[in-house]
């Protein structure tokens, strides 16, 4: 008798093809996406847009790469936007030009660019520490421990950025060589250029990327996903690998936000706003596991690319903005539907 | 030399002693003043029925759990162990009876997982295969460094969990019930691997609730029942039937099944296949008949396919192809309750998953399936007073230790459990029944007490397919038995046709007719 699985084994090159279409298939997506939205629209294509969609996703992934190692430990992280946004205005309060006549410190002195943002990475840190600890320590379910955080990290910026009577105002007037940091680039030829915030971004990809693949922490994020009593007995400090892999997701919400800031040439209390949403989103559309365990630094790039060439292209076609939300959710939940089969109980 | 490769030879623990270890979970006094003790070099021998406070026992001595009274000395040396890695730096390794390993990991990666490495913070993946590949020549342990653990056999992750104990540098390695997986050939290359590992100078515990293992591989055993020791003894000092009084605490006769003359067939298999949940095919035409008043085994080593048929059967698999008639009518694509309607009765492998919800009680969990049917229901409306005198009358009968009725099900014992869901199914009169693994996790006077009540049922009339892994049981009440292997049935035999040795080879994939030359 001849079944589907001794088929697909005759044919290596079927099976190869078969394979590639089912890991890869949000990458294939992608592509298409992008080759028919040049079609109809050229320009979509010219380098000039190009580059933008790769400097708004710079940010983002910046962002998912905090977020997908959490959700690796079956964990998730609900305060990574409102730690984004925090940060940002953190950043922002001591970067503000000396001759701003809005300035939320009127008195304070002109620093070294990269203090203020070693500051805001260092407050994200702390969140990550704090959710860290009340995970691994107090085992307050993730969910819990960061919707606390999330609501408190939106008081405490709030109060930071508030002057009364006038309550919480922009944090504008942000010095050029803070914003020259996420919106310059280094000419190659014509209009081909690389914006600092891309290799920024590219560099966090190579560290996050050895981490996860080449580690002795990467491998112990993943046996936590995948089998915590596995990772105890063989000897895992699971408590201090949870700990860690929160920290590291705020340090990198801080570095986010202080690009985030540079990027905008402000900041407000509402910066980040359902930002965590999206990285999830993207993580979760890239095939990192909701279940733990299972997802790459590759998957959780591709999934924010397909969200903001999704957004990009969406805009290059004139349709309205309210769609973009709709079609957010659909290929969300088609993805999680097709990443699925590949582990759903076959009955 | 890299820092992960010891020096090789004697990796030496010394005497390690366990005194008075008390241990409670709620409700259970698993271990209570236990004593225990293993010289250097020695294969100490620990027997018990299911329950008696074995694994748990051990699990303090890896740092899992911490003793509530007790101490723990090495060398007379007191330590306290928070945690497994504090266990493992104090040379003890274990094997666990349910495999800890990271199925999405590689072999090489899982060896190595929580271990310092010589590239830190990197992961040393050749240094750690080259040391796998030396520890595995060593030993015997056949295991290929770079394959994923999902594809791994029971048996290939079995060497893994002890290469992962050798690879710490475990010089004592607790070894959790781990014949209870293997073919008895499997069972073999096991206490091969175990005698080279004493050799080279390891100390070894060896768990087991099997009497002639442990009068094969160990030097001194040491029998605990209820959580309390019963004795310690020299094992080439003590006598298989002593051992078994200790474990038991009385004698124990062997069922025996009067010899019955079957009746019509009541269940009829053709061409079954279905899909296992790796998206394999688990079950691969499966022809089966099983008469009234007769009981066939189903043996095999687990994850052979003998789940998947037993959930093709109740309906919680659909089969890919073929068919299943119970009592002439077809069933293969029946509902659950159109079975129960058809004469079909099912007691679970899980069965807190399948047969019972935990948090219900148990006259509630008595009516999981015939709530709505007549006397119970008149309309809408149960009648709650039948409920309860019906309730009443199953827990009596079958002799269900509970506070009451309204206590939920999960205080119960696994034999309580085992003993009310097996109430249950009986009490609708069962045409068929499915019993997969009816006595694992059960203690020794409910699972006598569920084989007298299955051979009474056989009595009765019913048709029986009775999936174990324990042989033991299943040649004692079988009137056939089919082994199964890689989805296939390889062959039947009748009662006493073939020894143990015979049904372990077809359990290894040898044919019917080469194993039963030998
Ligand atoms: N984590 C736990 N929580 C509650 N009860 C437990 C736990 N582990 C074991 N027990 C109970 O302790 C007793 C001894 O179990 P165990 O040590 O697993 O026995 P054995 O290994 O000898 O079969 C049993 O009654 C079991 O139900
Ligand atoms: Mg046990």
């Amino acid at each position: 008798m001849a079944n589907a699985a001794t088929l697909d084994s005759d044919n290596p090159l079927l099976r190869s093809v078969r394979e590639f279409a089912t890991k890869r298939a949000i990458l294939l997506v992608l592509i298409v996406l992008v080759l028919l939205t040049g079609i109809f629209e050229p320009n979509f294509l010219s380098w000039d847009n190009l580059i933008n969609v790769l400097m708004i996703t710079s940010v983002y992934v910046i962002i998912a790469f905090g977020e997908g190692p959490i959700l690796l430990t079956k964990g998730v992280d609900l305060s990574a936007g409102r730690v984004v946004g925090l940060t940002a205005c953190v950043a922002a309060s001591m970067l503000q030009r000396a001759n701003y006549e809005d300035r939320i410190f009127p008195n304070f002195p002109a620093m070294p660019l990269l203090v203020p943002i070693a500051i805001a990475i260092v407050a994200g840190l702390v969140v990550g520490l704090i959710n860290g600890s009340i995970v691994a320590h107090l085992k307050v379910p993730p969910f819990i421990t960061t919707l606390g955080t999330m609501v408190i990290a939106y008081g405490v910026v709030s109060l930071y950025v508030d002057r009364p009577p006038r309550g919480a105002a922009p944090i504008g007037g942000l010095r050029d060589d803070f914003t020259n940091i996420a919106n310059g680039a280094i000419p190659i030829s014509g209009n081909l250029r690389i914006p600092f915030i891309v290799i920024i971004a590219a560099a966090v990809f190579v560290f996050m990327w050895v981490l996860l693949n080449r580690t002795r922490l990467g491998k112990n994020i993943y046996a936590i996903g995948a089998n915590p009593d596995a990772a105890e007995v063989s000897g895992v400090n699971v408590n201090r690998t949870l700990t860690v892999v929160y920290i590291l997701a705020g340090a990198l919400y801080g570095l986010a936000g202080a690009l985030q800031a540079a990027r905008q040439g402000s900041a407000t209390n509402n910066l980040g706003y359902t930002w965590e949403l999206d990285a999830i989103a993207a993580c979760v559309i890239g095939g990192v596991s909701t279940t733990g365990g299972i997802g790459t630094v590759g998957g959780m790039l591709t999934g924010v690319l397909m969200l903001t060439f999704m957004n990009n292209a969406l805009v290059f076609l004139n349709v309205s903005p309210y769609w973009q939300n709709i079609f957010k959710g659909i290929i969300i939940v088609s993805a999680v539907a097709v990443d699925i089969r590949k582990y759903i109980r076959k009955r | 030399m890299s820092a992960n490769a010891r020096s090789d030879g004697a990796a030496r623990t010394g005497r390690v002693e366990m005194r008075n270890i008390v241990k409670c979970f709620p409700g259970v006094r698993a271990n209570s003043q236990v004593c225990f003790d293993i010289d250097p070099g020695e294969v100490h021998a620990l027997l018990g029925e299911n329950g008696a406070g074995k694994s748990t026992l051990m699990r303090q001595l890896y740092g899992m759990y911490q003793p509530d009274e007790g101490e723990i000395l090495i060398d007379g040396r007191r330590l306290v162990f928070r945690s497994p890695a504090d266990a493992i730096r104090a040379g003890i390794g274990m094997i666990h009876q349910h495999f800890m390993l990271v199925p999405t990991l590689t072999v090489a990666q899982n060896v190595a997982l929580g271990q310092p490495s010589a590239r830190a913070p990197l992961v040393d993946i050749k240094g750690v295969t080259e040391r796998i590949e030396t520890l595995a020549q060593e030993y015997g342990l056949k295991v290929d460094p770079r394959a994923y653990v999902w594809q791994l056999s029971v048996g290939e992750q079995q060497r893994v969990e002890i290469l992962k104990a050798l690879y710490r540098g475990a010089g004592l390695i607790i070894l959790d019930e781990p014949t209870a997986v293997l073919t008895p050939q499997e069972v073999k290359d096991l206490f091969e691997t175990l005698r080279r590992m004493v050799a080279e100078g390891h100390s070894l515990i060896f768990i087991s609730h099997k009497l002639y293992e442990v009068m094969a591989i160990s030097d001194r055993v040491t029998v605990l029942r209820d959580g309390k020791v019963i004795g310690t003894k020299l094992t080439r000092e003590v006598t298989r039937d002593e051992l078994v009084k200790m474990m038991v605490g009385r004698e124990v006769k062997e069922v025996e099944a009067r010899p019955l003359t079957p009746g019509p067939v009541r269940l009829r298999i053709r061409g079954l296949s279905a899909m296992g949940d790796r998206g394999t095919e688990a079950l691969k035409d499966i022809d089966l008949d099983i008469r009234s008043g007769e009981i066939v085994g189903l043996a095999g080593v687990s994850g052979n396919g003998q789940r998947e048929l037993a959930e093709c059967l109740a309906g919680m698999r659909r089969p890919l192809a073929g068919t299943i008639s119970a009592g002439g009518r077809d069933i293969g694509a029946a509902s659950l309750n159109e079975r129960v309607d058809a004469g079909m009765a099912y007691i679970p492998e899980e069965r807190m998953r399948d047969g019972a919800i935990r948090e219900f009680s148990v006259q509630e969990n008595v009516f999981l399936h015939d709530r709505t049917k007549a006397p119970f229901a008149r309309g809408i409306f149960l009648n709650f007073a039948k409920m309860r005198s019906h309730a009443a009358a199953l827990v009596r009968d079958f002799s269900v230790k509970t506070a009451s009725l309204d206590t939920p099900i999960k205080n119960l014992s696994g034999g309580n459990i085992q003993k009310l869901i097996m109430a249950r199914e009986l009490s609708r009169k069962p045409m068929v029944l499915v019993a997969a693994q009816p006595t694992r996790g059960v203690d020794i006077g409910a699972t006598d007490y569920i084989h007298q009540r299955l051979l009474e049922q056989r009595e009765s009339g019913t048709a029986i397919l009775l999936v174990s892994e324990d042989l033991d049981e299943i040649r004692a009440l079988s009137d056939r038995i089919a082994v199964m292997y890689e989805g296939r049935i390889i062959g039947i035999v009748e009662r006493g046709e073939a020894s143990v040795e015979q049904i372990g080879l077809m359990m290894a994939g040898v044919a019917m007719s080469d194993a039963m030359k030998g």
